[in-house]
């Protein structure tokens, strides 16, 4: 796969409003210029596997997921009617085939996380949470990592699903509904509801 | 002014899922990555499903009505065949044997008029039957041999000769010898 769009990647800050390139990308693709899809994947695969993953808690199980993904959507692309934009297609395609990953997967469960990119998190965050847990930064960051996902794996996969979408990855209510194919009303109660389940389990960061 | 400084220490739920953005793979990860989805892109390119695989894939994605119908009527078509045919199987033939098969069982048998004939897919057949066992248990048929022919006169009080036969026994097995 070539990194062609490597930088079209980093600048994407919201998909819905690449749905004009996504599209000339696709008839381009549907045309017969397979090293098109090359670019959607560049452009879309770092979104996807932030989703599979925040959603499974394992790095490797992810990347598969995350493949399997942009192969069913290079299968698929001529299914791909447009009615939708295609990066809420292909998260439909991610999230559906995690979810039934997570079912058939149920009783058997491990976790392997990414590394923590430190600079990433905000001084005052970073303060606030050493203070609060009167430990290292090092440990403190390896043992709220480890909590976080612990959290989040805690919920069950469709509420799972809703806060990865709404607080990782910035999707709106609406974006989500499209994508889950529910309402925005299930949508918000679901946010609701896995947002206290997930303040209970993180209390002793949060109080 | 100190209990503001309290507030900004605390950090809300949204700040701590918001860490979960920092847990980026590296590059290696990405090259790594690339290559294996070029490597499966191009396998699932030039590797096609067999039609049983795509017919097994359509049936499991919009199918299942259909199969589920389908299967319905196979059930009730062979339930259905199992009971108009359950004379027939009476009849099985398992082993030719030579004429002088029949000709022994003619000289067991005696004359005797059954209410109808013996009859495979409604037709009277011309044959010898030996009973080798019976549902209706062996007092009945099971071990005993016997004999049809064609109606002589084309219709329902055409005779057979028989050994202790009735027509309603049903359930049986047996051979079928030739005449």
């Amino acid at each position: 796969m070539s990194d062609i769009s490597t930088n079209a990647a980093a600048s994407v800050s919201k998909p819905a409003g690449l749905a004009d390139s996504d599209a000339r990308l696709i008839e381009s693709v549907r045309s017969g210029n397979i090293a098109a899809f090359d670019l959607l994947v560049n452009k879309y695969k770092q979104r996807i596997f932030a989703i599979v993953y925040n959603m499974t808690s394992n790095r490797e199980d992810a990347a598969d997921l995350t493949q399997d993904c942009f192969i069913k959507a290079f299968r698929s692309l001529d299914r791909f009617k447009g009615r939708s934009h295609f990066f809420t297609w292909l998260y439909r395609i991610a999230v559906n085939g995690t979810l039934s990953h997570l079912k058939r997967n149920r009783y058997r469960r491990f976790f392997s996380f990414e590394s923590l990119n430190e600079d990433g998190i905000s001084p005052d965050l970073a303060e606030a949470l050493s203070s609060k847990m009167q430990t290292d930064r090092p440990l403190m960051l390896s043992e709220l990592q480890e909590k976080l996902n612990e959290a989040l794996q805690s919920l069950s996969p469709k509420h799972r699903t809703v806060v990865v979408l709404f607080e990782i990855e910035g999707l709106s209510h609406e974006e989500i509904s499209e994508v889950l194919r529910t309402s925005v009303g299930t949508v918000r109660s679901r946010l609701h509801y896995a947002k206290r389940e997930l303040q209970a389990a993180l209390h002793s960061y949060l109080d | 002014m100190r209990e503001n400084e309290e507030d900004k220490k605390t950090p809300t739920l949204e700040e701590l899922l918001r860490l979960k953005k920092e847990e980026r793979p590296g590059a290696d990860f990405w090259r790594q990555f690339d290559r294996d989805l070029e490597k499966k892109i191009v396998q699932s390119v030039v590797h096609r499903d067999s039609w049983t695989q795509a017919f097994l894939q359509w049936i499991y994605l919009r199918g299942r009505p259909l199969t589920a119908g389908l299967c319905f009527i196979a059930v009730g078509y062979f339930f259905l065949s199992s009971q108009q045919n359950l004379p027939n199987e009476v009849m099985l033939v398992s082993e030719v044997r030579p004429a002088v098969a029949a000709t022994e069982a003619l000289d067991k048998v005696n004359s005797w008029t059954a209410a109808a004939a013996p009859q495979i897919n409604g037709t009277n057949q011309d044959y010898v039957i030996e009973v080798l066992s019976s549902g209706a248990g062996s007092s009945s048929g099971a071990g005993r041999t016997w004999m049809g022919t064609m109606s002589e006169n084309g219709d329902a009080s055409a005779y057979y000769v028989a050994d202790q036969l009735s027509s309603s026994d049903l359930g049986w097995s047996g051979e079928r010898l030739p005449f």
